[in-house]
């Protein structure tokens, strides 16, 4: 049936020329596969490369402005070891409500253990943020942290970030950041009872800025002062201690009452800023001071009589700290002026007070090689965070995931692309040639 | 020497010339058959033991020639058109009315696609069903009746004096 045409082209066949193959296709074979091998390992790891990048670069966790989900504190991690309630507690503070220790007070810490968080192993300032009770870095703060102080409710943290650059507020619970430009030098500020304004004092080499002021971080107002260093606000914000350099004593004055001083208190010895706190009840003012002889002192006052009641000192310490006044007694940071308490660098003692004067200091935490408590180690010394944060379960939050950002990953996909065809194109060029 | 460049060179060895005609009749030339046969050849050389290994490895060799025949076979124009090369004249002993009809077939042949060409020669050279031929190209069995269809029409077509030819084989 097919015969005619398949005779023809088996007649053509049979008369296909003589010609040997000029290469040998074994050798043309084997070699092509090694080149497609290496290809694909190039590629592979080119892949590889391409995916790390991205991973390390921009698809990474990082540090954020993004607010992030609180983290629950692990179960069992929290122990009540200051038995204490410092005056400054907000009652009806919901998230910490739960605490053992009654809720947050003004408390000074300088962590320099990673796992606090307040500063990372590269001396990165990082806020330390609370929201159920636990404590977690919500972001880190380029630039000098100067008096970092978190507000009476725990809620925001307050600072100088350095000279000429003002003032910055954060919200420990998103991390949302507030930048105040006046005034551009402070360097040491308190919260107001209500946690609505700020008594930032100003570096005295700055004076024509006003020796210290007052920000309304609601609206952002700035109402310069001309009184000194304000130092701690009375329970019911109606008195304010506030450190004169000038004539290098203390005053305790009337908030609304202008710049009269209603008690001067002398204090002997060597007068430097350090701090003050009001007692529970706003009766009494402890200030803490150094004395000629480098030793710590920290004296009691009547804020309506300016009788000074009570003296302790400890010729151990140095750098006395208060950091807030319970119902226990006075909370003060301290260092180790020698080495009298091997492994006791610094630390935080409950002092009690009462009729019958200062009782023996008790101490709650300290050493420079602090035992472990709760989940950290940490080393109080000037950023105000509540105390009962020491019992909380301590860590610092996990870098919350960064946003996908599609464009510098979609710009080198369609570089990628291009190289591709111009590579493409290439080898087809060649194979018709 | 390994067993498998060993059974590589002794299938080349026994099966070239087979190849070397399919690949006349694909593509007329004798520079661009043994191309041809060459690329077929190095392409089932990258892969040999795989291909010993699932038994006869002609049907595959053979599929790869007509795949690289079809797939080159846009390049093969585009070349011929900036600038065509001579054919080899045939060699052997015919009586003048053969080597006429070969001539005949021949430029017949050249005026076909690359496609129409390879389903020629698989349906009436190779001798193979449609199934068959479909399987070799990885096209449909509808695609190896049109592509015949068209290749006889077009045959028909540039070469009337093939008419008889045609009509018988149309059968």
């Amino acid at each position: 049936m097919t015969e005619p045409l398949q005779t023809a082209l088996h007649d053509e066949a049979d008369n296909c020329p003589e010609f040997e193959l000029t290469a040998d296709p074994w050798a043309r074979g084997r070699r092509a596969r090694r080149t497609r091998r290496i290809a694909v390992v190039v590629a592979g790891g080119v892949a590889a490369l391409a995916v790390a990048t991205m991973v390390s670069v921009g698809v990474g966790q990082q540090w954020s402005v993004d607010p992030v989900s609180p983290v629950e504190p692990a179960p069992g991690l929290r122990e009540p070891t200051i038995p204490d309630r410092l005056y400054n507690v907000p009652p009806n503070m919901t998230d910490l409500a739960d605490s053992p220790l009654g809720g947050p007070a003004s408390f000074a810490y300088e962590a320099y253990d990673v796992r606090v968080g307040l500063f990372t192993e590269d001396v990165v300032a990082v806020v330390v943020g609370a929201h159920t009770g636990d404590v977690r870095a919500v972001r880190s703060l380029a630039g000098s942290i100067r008096g970092p102080v978190l507000s009476p409710d725990g809620t925001k943290l307050a600072s100088g970030i350095g000279f000429g650059e003002g003032v910055r507020v954060v919200d420990v619970r998103t991390g949302e950041l507030v930048t105040f430009g006046r005034p551009s030098v402070a360097v040491h500020q308190i919260w107001t009872p209500d946690g609505t304004r700020l008594a930032i004092g100003i570096d005295g080499e700055y004076g024509s800025q006003g020796r210290d002021g007052v920000l309304d971080i609601g609206t952002g107002e700035w109402q310069p002062r001309r009184y000194a260093a304000p130092i701690a606000f009375s329970p019911d914000g109606q008195r304010e201690l506030r450190w004169d350099e000038d004539d290098q004593h203390w005053v305790v004055a009337e908030v609304d009452a202008g710049e009269v001083a209603a008690l001067s208190l002398s204090a002997s010895a060597q007068h430097e800023v350090r701090s003050g706190v009001f007692s529970p009840d706003g009766t009494m003012v402890a200030v803490a001071y150094r004395e000629a002889d480098e030793s710590a002192a920290i004296a009691v006052f009547d804020v309506d009589t300016g009788e000074s009641p009570g003296l302790f000192s400890h010729d151990r310490w140095s750098e006395p700290l208060l950091v807030g006044w319970g119902e226990r007694g006075v909370l003060v940071r301290y260092q180790y002026i020698d080495a009298a308490y091997p492994g006791s660098d610094d630390g935080i003692d409950v002092i009690p007070w009462g009729s019958d004067g200062w009782g023996h200091p008790d101490r709650i935490v300290g050493g420079s090689n602090p035992t472990p408590r709760t989940s950290g180690t940490y080393f109080p010394m000037h950023v105000s965070i509540p105390a009962s944060f020491l019992d909380a379960d301590i860590r610092p939050a996990g870098k919350p995931d960064a946003p996908f950002d599609w464009f510098p990953w979609l710009i080198m996909l369609v570089i990628a692309a291009a190289v591709v065809l111009v590579v493409k194109a290439l080898d087809v060029v060649r194979s018709l040639r | 020497m390994h067993d498998a460049e060993q059974t590589f060179r002794c299938f080349v060895g026994a099966r070239l010339p087979a190849l070397k005609r399919a690949a006349w009749l694909l593509t007329g030339d004798v520079h661009l058959a043994e191309d041809l046969v060459q690329t077929a050849l190095a392409k089932v050389a990258m892969r040999w033991e795989r291909v010993a290994a699932n038994g006869d490895p002609e049907p595959y060799v053979r599929k790869i020639l007509y795949h690289e025949h079809v797939s080159a076979g846009r390049k093969r124009r585009f070349i011929e058109v900036l600038g065509s090369h001579g054919r080899e004249q045939p060699s052997g002993t015919d009586t003048t009315a053969d080597v006429s009809l070969r001539l005949t077939v021949r430029q017949a042949l050249e005026r076909l696609t690359p496609k129409q060409r390879a389903v020629l020669v698989l349906r009436y050279y190779e001798d193979l069903s449609e199934s068959q031929a479909a399987e070799r190209l990885d096209v449909s069995v509808g695609t190896v009746r049109s592509q015949t269809r068209a290749a006889l029409a077009r045959l028909r077509a540039v070469a009337p004096e093939l008419a008889s030819v045609m009509e018988v084989t149309r059968d």
